[in-house]
């Protein structure tokens, strides 16, 4: 009897499991750094304009 | 101060942490993937095959070092739910919490590769086996855990509300471990002996060890790579986590 498909498929499991755990919280602290990065972007936008508009009232 | 026991309470800083584990975290997986290698190689290509099963037992050099690897973990989060239940410390729930997704995964490997391995040897994918149901109920209790957590919106609450149940759990390792010897069992029983001699062959103990030092450095980089994130996603808010995103694009840029 070949226990070859038995073999293949438990060393399969493991890889696809371990990958899922190595993957994961890596790309969602991908994300979370972009998400991050956007909202300080936005929030320096915001702090642009309220600048140049108070100057603008001043002048 | 001890410079052993500053260190420590530095690291008890988030961005601290948060360095730390960037830092370390590849060297933990590089080193972890190496010794993987070199030890399915010897498991698959170098050691005889039993005598008694063939070559289906290879299945073992990856089900074990999981096996142990999913209560090892389960106490490692126990100790640190109860260190954060006592001293309130945040990184220590997030340790704690960091610890479910990844003993859930080592379960899940032990429990798929044992039913893959029962299946020739048995004649059954799964029965109701005390070894196998009580590693079952190790599953659920990872996932109850990882559910509890999530179920309540302020995070620190969530996560020592969980901690309590990860420490209710502790019961069902030792009847984990204990349940081939109590209970007439489907299971085998303990093949390799840490204090006294192993009924395994020499010849096959040495890619084990590597399997399982592999796992056990691929725990501490999953771990440090789940906790940074977690740690990342309640403090996103905060200055140093806003300076160390924009930091990372500008390093990146360059």
């Amino acid at each position: 009897m070949t226990y070859l498909p038995y073999i293949v498929a438990a060393y399969a499991v493991f890889a696809v499991v371990l990958a899922w755990d190595g993957l994961s919280p890596w790309l969602k602290h991908r994300r979370l750094l972009r998400s991050i990065r956007q909202k300080a972007a936005r929030a320096q936008g915001r702090a642009n304009v309220a600048g140049a508009g108070s100057a603008g009232a001043t002048e | 101060m001890n410079r052993i026991v500053l260190w420590f309470h530095q690291l008890g800083s988030p961005p601290a942490f948060h360095r730390y584990a960037t830092r370390w975290m590849p060297w933990y997986f590089g080193a972890a993937l190496l010794l993987l290698g070199v030890g399915v190689w010897a498991a698959l290509f170098r050691v005889p095959a039993d005598y008694q099963q063939g070559d289906s037992y290879r299945i073992l050099f990856i089900h074990v070092p999981c096996a142990w690897m999913s209560l090892f973990v389960y106490v490692t989060m126990a100790v640190q739910a109860a260190i954060a239940q006592v001293w309130r410390i945040k990184l220590c729930e997030i340790l704690a919490m960091a610890c479910a997704p990844i003993g859930a995964a080592f379960t899940v490997i032990t429990l798929a590769t044992g039913s893959i391995w029962g299946r020739p040897m048995w004649g059954t994918w799964w029965d109701w086996d005390p070894r196998l149901t009580s590693e079952l109920v190790l599953l659920f209790l990872y996932i109850g855990v990882i559910a509890l957590d999530a179920s309540i919106e302020d995070r620190r609450r969530g996560a020592r509300v969980a901690g309590f149940l990860a420490m209710i759990g502790l019961v069902n390792l030792p009847i984990i471990h204990y349940s081939v010897q109590w209970w007439n069992s489907l299971h085998q029983g303990s093949t390799i002996s840490l204090m006294g001699k192993s009924k395994m062959d020499a010849s096959m103990i040495l890619p084990l060890a590597f399997t399982v030092a592999a796992m056990q450095l691929w725990f501490v980089g999953s771990l440090l790579s789940r906790a940074r994130t977690m740690l990342l996603e309640r403090e996103a808010g905060k200055a140093w986590a806003r300076d160390m995103a924009v930091h990372e694009t500008t390093r990146a840029n360059a």
